[in-house]
């Protein structure tokens, strides 16, 4: 079996981080066109302006050559000569600023002791764009919004390609079209009680478009098919830890962001543990492992007959099971330990020689992780992350890609 | 029989187990231990800004204990807060609110929506604030445009007032007990609408000494103190944890009406010299001020020069008699002593002779013909920020103007004709600075200063 695990190793250390992250380019036309026409009220001769530029912005120096252009073309067609500063009558002082908010342009004005100031903003860049698709990659950016995500799932059904996302508060289905994932409807979720602030959730999406949603205190069962519907009720039933939910379950305190512990059905005897944040399963030929992450940091592994058979430090708070179909081994995903100030990582583990090895380099995240599920039938992982940069919520998966 | 590798490493592992810690999700419970050298007597936000030494720590106390219609996230975007969502009219005359349901207070009662129009009422006179249905309508007679900025003050929390005054809040937590001036010691608020904070507990101890402070926190009696601009650096280099904001708090002269003569103003505020303050006495720490807005808020702060001024008139050149000025500092707080000594040096070189000595400013004003003041910034909006302190310094008129413009350029110009009459000199922006003890997680500080303490979360011992 080890043979079989090394290949994998050697698989993972080919693991690709894609992260389109499309900077749209900015148009600086409209913001240079009002600075001009400003300036061009307030200087003396139009036949001899002299243009100097600082930057106090984040604009890049490219950013800002192309804002002088964009003002020197405005400008220009505006009737202004542009000259050399030893033959100009009049000097524009211009500042690349910005505050809060937005980007400030400055134009001081003049000449000797008269100077006048007139300004233009033109609003921070926005955060990068919506979407993505899902590709055949091992860890790929499903999905970014700015609203916190708890969960999502994809499916691929006679109608089409379907992403759902799990809110807070709400369901909402997007359908693939023309390469992009298309809000097409919204579902509710009512709850009774405040959500616990590290909220979390579940979300499990049959082949046949149907779903189970599990939150704090709240159940939903719904279909994606032929139209988006979900009946959420209050709820305390126990979350499904696999990727199915007829396996073992646990129940969740609805008021914290961890599992009381209370097991359902459990492993032999031992249907009680310590509150943890996670679970998964690590299999091999020859046997079955749960692996709960304690509220307490300690990873417990608990075999099937409900006995503790080691106990792992040093790993984070999540951790999720994922198999492929060209080996029997099961991995293990964890998170690292950290606080949600600092960028994450997944590491990925196999076992080898009868221990825990990591399996290739790890896969940093530009934020904290979130949530890490096992989904898919086992044959793949969601994971959440909020991205400290741009402070979109980002959604990804994770595959194990067999032959290369 | 077959024997599994899995079942060999848990037996590896476990014969291996090493005490556990640090997972990456927040810890629920335990009590952080906060110290501030600054005092309340009153926990009311309703006497938020102002001049007063503890304004900063009056704000940060509010965040706590009460919430507002609307919050300023860590990077300054408005989010929602007892309002679920709001609109406006075309000239932002009228506001209306929708009120989040089910927000508990700290009494426990339901939040109604009336008392949200009489806290929004009393904190501003110049409203109109009514129900509609279930909705809250602000309106005025002048355009609001940044109201949203504005309401996330706290001045502008909803806040109940129960038998004797007693202030019954939403917030994340609520007031355990309180002994003014000396400690406040909160509870976590169960049923908060945005979630349980994850510590149990905040005790606050006032009126520490940054030195005391520090002491504390090495001998792990303090989670989170306060480290003055000054020993920011020194207290980097010997490996202290640090949150940093940007710049937050404004240092600047105040000259009091006794001073009538504005050429012994100018003559002061152009012998300053900023950049050995900003250099030497706060070691770098944010920036040399002569606006009263910093640069991050404003974006135009660089058109006012905080170069040292030669050229300007100075009284005893012009004729004026040689003066001799009294000024005030706030004796707690050891930057501004140092400040204000240099103050005086520089004044010197101007003819002016200034005596400086320490006072309680947080109880009474200066008896002198100048303070030493910090002004905390009361928004990162621009708008908001600058008539927020147009009205603390005493303009009241200019501040109810400022409070509607939108364009940058009004907003200069408003802020050229506050200085003008060099009433008030700033002099350097300084951030806040504190220093975390081992057992804090999850400090996130906001660019605008303030403790994200619901959100902080603590190593402890036991889960």
């Amino acid at each position: 079996m080890r043979s079989s695990f090394l290949s994998r190793r050697a698989l993972l250390a080919l693991l690709p981080v894609l992260l389109s992250i499309a900077a749209a380019a900015q148009d600086w036309s409209a913001p240079a066109r009002e600075l001009a026409e400003k300036i061009v009220a307030r200087v003396q001769a139009r036949s001899a302006v002299t243009v100097s530029l600082r930057n106090l912005s984040s604009l890049t120096q490219n950013d800002a050559a192309q804002v002088r252009r964009a003002l020197e073309t405005e400008l220009r067609t505006r009737g202004v000569q542009l000259v050399g500063a030893d033959r100009a009558v009049d000097e524009v002082r211009l500042t690349l600023s910005e505050n809060a908010v937005a980007y400030l342009w400055v134009a001081e004005i003049g000449h000797g002791d008269t100077w006048e100031v007139v300004m233009t903003q033109t609003p921070l860049p926005a955060v990068p764009q919506r979407g993505g698709t899902g590709v055949s990659i091992r860890r790929s950016l499903v999905w970014s919004q700015p609203e916190p995500m708890l969960d999502f799932a994809t499916a691929d059904l006679s109608g089409g390609s379907l992403l759902l996302v799990l809110e807070p508060d709400r369901l909402v289905l997007y359908r693939l079209a023309a390469g992009r994932w298309t809000r097409e409807s919204t579902a509710r979720i009512a709850h009774s009680q405040p959500l616990p602030r590290d909220v979390r959730g579940r979300l499990l999406l049959q082949r046949d478009g149907s779903f189970t949603a599990h939150l704090p205190g709240a159940h939903c069962e719904g279909n994606t098919q032929p139209q988006l519907m979900a009946n959420c009720i209050e709820s305390d039933d126990p979350w499904p830890l696999g990727a199915s939910a007829d396996g073992q379950r646990a129940v969740f305190n609805s008021s914290r962001h961890y599992f009381t512990g209370a097991l359902v059905p459990g492993f032999g005897a031992l249907a009680k543990l310590p509150p943890f944040y996670s679970a998964a399963a690590l299999r091999d030929s020859a046997a079955t492992v749960w692996l709960f992450s304690l509220v307490d940091g300690s990873t417990r592994l608990v075999g099937g007959g409900g006995e503790t058979v080691g106990v792992v430090a040093g790993w984070g708070s999540d951790l999720a099971g994922i198999r492929s179909d060209c080996a029997q081994d099961s991995l293990l995903l964890t998170t690292r330990t950290g606080d949600s100030t600092r960028p994450d990582a997944v590491q990925a583990y196999g076992m080898a020689a009868g221990e825990p090895q990591e399996a290739g380099p790890s896969a940093e995240f530009a934020g904290p992780l979130l949530s890490l599920w096992t989904s898919g039938e086992g044959a793949a992982v969601t994971a959440i992350s909020r991205n400290l940069r741009t402070k979109q919520y980002e959604a990804f998966t994770f595959t194990v890609v067999c032959g290369h | 029989m077959k024997r599994s590798p899995l079942l060999s490493f848990a037996a590896i592992s476990l014969a291996l187990c090493a005490s556990a810690q640090a997972a990456t999700r927040p810890a629920y419970g335990g009590t952080l231990r906060v110290e501030s050298s600054a005092s309340l007597s009153s926990l009311d936000p309703a006497q938020e800004g102002g001049l007063s030494a503890d304004a900063g720590l009056r704000s940060k106390v509010a965040s706590l204990l009460f919430d507002g219609l609307v919050r300023l996230d860590e990077s300054g975007t408005v989010q929602p807060a007892l309002a679920t969502s709001w609109r406006h009219d075309a000239d932002f005359r009228r506001w209306e609110f929708v009120v989040r349901e089910g927000v508990k207070m700290h009494n426990g009662s339901r939040l109604d929506p009336r008392l949200v129009v009489m806290s929004l009422a009393a904190a501003n006179g110049a409203w109109k604030v009514r129900l509609a249905g279930n909705a809250v309508v602000v309106e005025s007679e002048s355009p609001m445009p940044e109201l949203l900025a504005e309401l996330a003050r706290p001045r502008y929390s909803i806040v109940g007032r129960g038998i004797e005054g007693a202030l019954i809040g939403t917030g994340p937590f609520r007031v355990a007990e309180f002994q003014p001036g000396k400690r406040l010691l909160l509870r976590a608020n169960e049923d908060w609408w945005a979630g349980r904070p994850y510590a149990d507990a905040i005790e606050i101890t006032f009126a520490r000494s940054y030195r005391d402070q520090s002491i504390d926190l090495q001998a792990d009696r303090a989670d989170v103190i306060e480290v003055s601009a000054d020993q920011a650096r020194r207290a980097a280099q010997e490996g202290q944890r640090l949150a940093t904001s940007s710049p937050v708090e404004l240092l600047a002269i105040v000259f009091l009406p006794k001073v009538q003569d504005q050429r012994v103003r100018e003559a002061v505020s152009a012998a300053i010299d900023r950049a050995s303050l900003h250099g030497i006495l706060l070691q770098k720490q944010g920036e040399p001020a002569a606006s009263l807005l910093p640069q991050w808020v404003s974006g135009y702060a660089f058109l006012f020069p905080t170069a040292r001024n030669e050229a300007a008139p100075q009284p005893q050149r012009t004729g004026s008699s040689a003066q001799a000025l009294t000024l005030a500092y706030d004796w707690s707080d050891t930057v501004a002593k140092s400040v204000a000594e240099r103050v005086a040096v520089n004044a010197r070189d101007a003819g002016v002779t200034v005596q400086v000595f320490g006072e309680n400013l947080g109880n009474r004003p200066a008896n002198a013909d100048m303070r030493l003041v910090r002004v905390v910034l009361p928004s990162a909006r621009a708008s908001v920020a600058l008539a927020a302190m147009a009205a603390d310094l005493g303009y009241k008129e200019q501040a109810q103007q400022i409070v509607a413009m939108t364009s940058p350029e009004s907003l200069y110009s408003a802020e050229r004709a506050l200085l003008r009459d060099f009433v008030v000199v700033p002099l350097a922006y300084v951030p806040e600075v504190h220093a975390l003890g081992p057992r804090v997680r999850n400090w996130v500080a906001p660019r605008q200063g303030g403790w994200p303490l619901e959100n902080v979360s603590l190593v402890l011992e036991k889960p």
